[in-house]
């Protein structure tokens, strides 16, 4: 991948010409809709006081500031963060990392040219900080780009509330709620109207007006192909991981039987951080509909507990991308399973070697209501991925308990839990609850609707 | 640890045979242990007053303090004449000599207080209800080490009581910050004219009628006893060789630890002053008869004036339900035609109307970890002797009344708002932030609890009402801020032996 951008970027389009297009077709084809962003750069000790400065100054307004200002990347970014993760490996040694993770429309090469193309000054306040970023002279786009790409690391899970919803949309569909809140509110007598004549206003309302009737044209959605494609990928694993199961179940359920047997003699953190290490981390928290949550913790040593962690995020990823990918994380309601409808992304990183796991979601509510929801509604969704994480509450057969046992769980998260030193949101009033309302309301502007449909289309305007 | 088992069930069945009003059956809780604000409202004393005080000298206070805890009153009994609770903020605990290992174990949120910067974003106390500006509990006003709360049958036995407490108080140098009086309004009511206090979590501990309710689990309200995830809340455990006179109970974990924390709780406490000319004019502004300014009230509130829940009576208000407490959400009302999904009483105690699975066992469970009992009291004369919604109204549109300033309506009257629970974060902060200050709860966008909600939030105006209706909803807009916040503080309301401990000198290592 990274030969094929250098070759884009370094040869003029116009002479690559068809052969060109057809890759990028190619590419778009394979890639996601949305894609994670994850940056581990290591830093220079001495350097890491001067950059906690800079980005704080962008912390001040993450959208305006003066050395990277991430407003002008809102048609395809949706939440970005800055973090300083300590390095794990021998606390006497300095080994911090600048942690940069980003959720983003389109293919993650395509916003870091962007990126570098745009800011490359801000780039260099923040990167400067960086061990080997290079010296000045040699600073070009195309190195300042070769050392993001340099040190990505890959998502072993990633989660999007909605696959092919970009950031546009979401914007766009806002502003044709709002419009049409508006609307109503002109309305004098809506009250004496059917819902489908004041449906039928509405339309007309949408297309008499130039700044809003694109919203009559469904959104852009990833093309049939691709969809096929997924489709295919996903019967493909199914059966792949049918056939696994079915020549390998002995082996599967003793490893359960293992891990629980482990699970039993594992200690589990049993008292809270210190409440100065609460409060500092509540002081980023609460400014919009969502928050940040950054964690990391060391995995439980041991070949079964890495390779429990492996193969539970394989899943999860596999899940993840097939199956939760339409606002409902984790709900079976085939199994009575609940779901969670209030995270907008979330990325999963193995780092250090499958030493320790880092967690980064942007979810909707405080920290509090995630942890209760979580608690309540998909605990064993946490147990699966989480009890291989050393001092994790005692986990029962990989599901059971664990998350259920509240205090110990928040205690746990208090222990892990990162300070998230930037955190960007392009639509902090929006919840993923609106987001997908504001979608629907937008395609009840197409097709055909009885009586009873429209009612129920027009409860959407609330 | 045999022995004070034994003696517990002792107490409990002493205290069920000795007081008729209470229990008949023998109940597996201790009530001589539980401060009686717990059991019960005293709605039977009419005349209370809240006191704010500060410990000056912790050794001339202890002796005072040690005679002052055979006045206060217990759950075993209901008083007729008198009763006295005694409440502490985490600083009075360290005032008196609490050993720093001890305090650390109470609750993150009863550490932190309730006015750090995130409290504050999360509660609402910003803007002109920032802390900074609070009669009392703020940064700029003196610092309160006790909250004594105090009951008495008419208000001269009252200011009898007081002021003989408090003079008591003051030659052991512990300071008067600030007294705070109630008043009690015709029909239970609340200053804006509706019926106050119904639908309170029913603990069957402290049923005197029997009823078969679904049960909010006793540790959701009192420490030491099982939550609603069946798990025991955070509290502090102590090593049974500093509980030298031998007087707190068991840990009921079963560790060898004493429990400083069983049968004691935390109360949270928030003067909110209602701005009764705001409220019925904003209504006025929007309707055009007082009968539709009632109405849309109503579905502010999620009830009538009388108390009448929307979802039973939708249409008007209706004097002759007698369970004002038993209805649900989401098989009568699921789009919120009768009682708005943003009212004040639903968003407060959403019943069965939330994820996961509405109308569901699990979505009342889910509710069920997110309750308050409430204890508070009106205070200030109200608008009109009636509390009338109605009479109110007349009185707005005479223009012989003059314009209040807020400052003068709001120190005039309002609500000592008084919850008691186990987990400040998971129930008093959760309610007043995920459901009433939020404006994205429940799907809405901009709407924040029409009574309580801050008007304010993510740097942006958040003052909508919606009226959910057929064929589409009806939205209100520029909603004022009808009550704002004086003073408040985060407390622990100790057990009889919990008390004990902390005045001896035990506490202090």
């Amino acid at each position: 991948m990274t030969s094929l951008v250098t070759h884009l970027t370094s040869v003029p389009r116009e002479t690559t010409g068809f052969l060109n297009r057809l890759k990028d077709k190619a590419r778009k084809l394979m890639a996601m809709p949305q894609n994670a962003i994850n940056l581990f750069i290591p830093l220079e000790e001495e350097k890491e006081d001067a950059l906690r400065d800079v980005l704080n100054t962008i912390r001040a307004d993450t959208h305006h500031n003066a050395i990277l200002p991430l407003g002008q990347f809102s048609d395809v970014l949706h939440f970005a963060r800055f973090l300083i993760y300590e390095g794990p490996d021998h606390p006497q040694e300095y080994g911090s990392y600048l942690v940069f993770i980003a959720n983003v429309d389109g293919p993650v090469e395509d916003f870091l040219q962007r990126l570098v193309n745009k800011s490359s000054a801000g780039l260099d306040a923040i990167l400067s900080a960086c061990r080997d970023y290079p010296p000045k002279r040699r600073r070009t786009r195309q190195a300042r780009l070769q050392f993001l790409l340099k040190h990505q690391l890959p998502a072993q899970a990633f989660y999007i509330n909605t696959v092919g919803r970009g950031v546009k949309q979401i914007l766009e569909e806002d502003r044709l709620h709002q419009a049409l809140q508006d609307y109503l509110n002109s309305l004098t007598h809506p009250v004496t109207l059917s819902a489908t004549e004041l449906r039928l206003q509405l339309i007309n309302h949408v297309a008499k007006s130039p700044d809003l009737f694109w919203a009559l044209e469904p959104p852009e959605r990833p093309s049939l192909l691709w969809k096929a494609k997924e489709q295919l990928r996903f019967m493909t694993l199914v059966g792949l991981g049918t056939i696994v199961v079915i020549f390998t179940w002995p082996l599967i359920l003793g490893w359960v039987v293992l891990v629980q047997l482990k699970e039993t003699g594992d200690e589990e953190l049993a008292n809270r951080a210190s409440l100065e290490r609460l409060n500092e981390l509540r002081a980023d928290e609460d400014f919009a509909v969502h928050n940040q949550f950054s964690a990391a913790g060391s995995l439980k040593p041991g070949l079964v507990r890495r390779l429990t962690a492996r193969s539970v995020l394989a899943l999860a990823q596999v899940s993840l991308r097939h199956v939760f990918n339409k606002g409902d994380l984790a709900g079976i309601p085939l199994l009575g399973l609940d779901g969670v409808d209030t995270i907008h992304f979330a990325h999963w990183i193995m780092l250090d070697n499958d030493q320790r796991l880092l967690f980064a979601s942007n979810y909707d509510g405080s920290l509090e209501s995630y942890m209760v929801d979580f608690i309540d509604k998909v605990s064993w969704g946490l147990n699966v991925v989480f009890s291989n994480g050393q001092g994790y509450p005692r986990t029962n057969w990989l599901f059971f308990d664990g998350a259920r046992n509240e205090e110990r769980f928040k205690d746990y998260l208090g222990h892990h839990q990162l300070s998230t030193l930037v955190w960007h949101t392009p639509y902090k009033h929006l919840s993923a609850v609106n987001i997908a309302n504001n979608s629907e309301i937008r395609s009840g502007l197409r097709g055909r609707m009885n009586e009873t449909q429209a009612k129920a289309w027009l409860q959407r305007l609330t | 640890m045999k022995d004070a088992a034994i003696q517990t069930m002792s107490y409990t069945l002493d205290a069920s045979q000795n007081r008729q009003d209470f229990l008949s059956y023998p109940n597996p809780i201790d009530l001589r242990e539980i401060q009686g604000i717990v059991a019960r409202g005293y709605g039977n004393l009419p005349a209370a007053c809240y006191g704010l005080f500060h410990i000056k000298t912790p050794d001339l206070a202890r002796p005072t303090l040690i005679e002052l805890q055979s006045k206060l009153t217990y759950a075993e009994e209901r008083p007729p004449l008198l009763a006295i609770n005694l409440a502490w903020t985490y600083r009075g605990l360290r005032q008196m000599g609490l050993d720093e290992n001890i305090a650390d174990q109470f609750s993150n949120e009863f550490r932190s207080g309730i006015d750090t910067n995130h409290k504050r974003r999360i509660l609402g106390d910003e803007g002109r209800n920032s802390p900074e500006f609070w009669d009392w509990g703020g940064p700029n006003s003196s610092p309160i080490d006790l909250l004594l709360l105090c009951y008495a049958v008419d208000q001269a036995s009252l200011e009898h009581e007081y002021q003989n407490l408090k003079q008591t108080l003051a030659e052991s140098g512990i300071e008067e910050v600030r007294r705070l009086d109630t008043q009690v309004l015709p029909d239970n009511k609340e200053h804006f004219g509706f019926r106050d206090g119904i639908a309170q979590p029913f603990l069957k501990e402290f049923d005197r009628k029997g009823r078969d309710l679904v049960a909010v689990p006793l540790g959701e309200i009192l420490l030491g006893y099982p939550n609603g995830y069946d798990r025991y809340t955070q509290r502090p455990l102590i090593a049974a060789e500093l509980d030298t006179a031998s007087q707190l109970p068991p840990d009921p974990e079963g560790s060898p630890t004493r429990d400083l924390g069983k049968n004691g709780t935390y109360l949270v406490f928030r003067q909110m002053s209602q701005d009764i000319p705001a409220f019925w004019r904003y209504l006025q502004e929007q309707t055009s008869s007082s009968e539709e300014a009632v109405r849309l009230a109503s579905k502010m509130v999620g009830r009538w004036p009388s108390g009448a829940p929307l979802v039973l009576s939708p249409e008007e208000d209706n004097t002759a339900i007698k369970d004002k407490d038993a209805f649900t959400y989401h098989d009568t009302d699921r789009q919120g035609f009768k009682c708005p999904l943003g009212a004040h009483i639903r968003r407060t105690h959403p019943r069965d109307s939330l994820q996961p699975e509405p109308g569901s066992e699990k979505s009342i469970a889910f509710s069920n970890r997110h309750r308050l009992l409430r204890r508070g009291r009106s205070y200030g004369a109200p608008f009109h002797p009636s509390v009338n919604p109605t009479e109110y109204l007349k009185q707005l549109s005479g223009t012989a009344y003059p314009e209040e300033s807020p400052e003068k309506s709001s120190e005039d009257r309002g609500l000592h708002f008084i919850c008691i629970n186990a987990n400040i974060g998971r129930q008093f902060e959760f309610v007043q932030h995920t459901w009433a200050n939020n404006p994205n709860f429940n799907g809405l966008y901009q709407d924040p609890d029409p009574i309580i909600g801050s008007r304010s939030a993510y740097g942006l105006p958040q003052n909508r009402f919606t009226q959910q209706q057929p064929p589409v909803r009806c939205q209100f807009s520029g909603m004022p801020e009808f009550v704002g916040i004086r003073g408040g503080g985060y407390f622990f309301l100790p057990s009889r032996s919990a008390l004990a401990f902390i005045l001896s000198r035990g506490a202090s290592a």
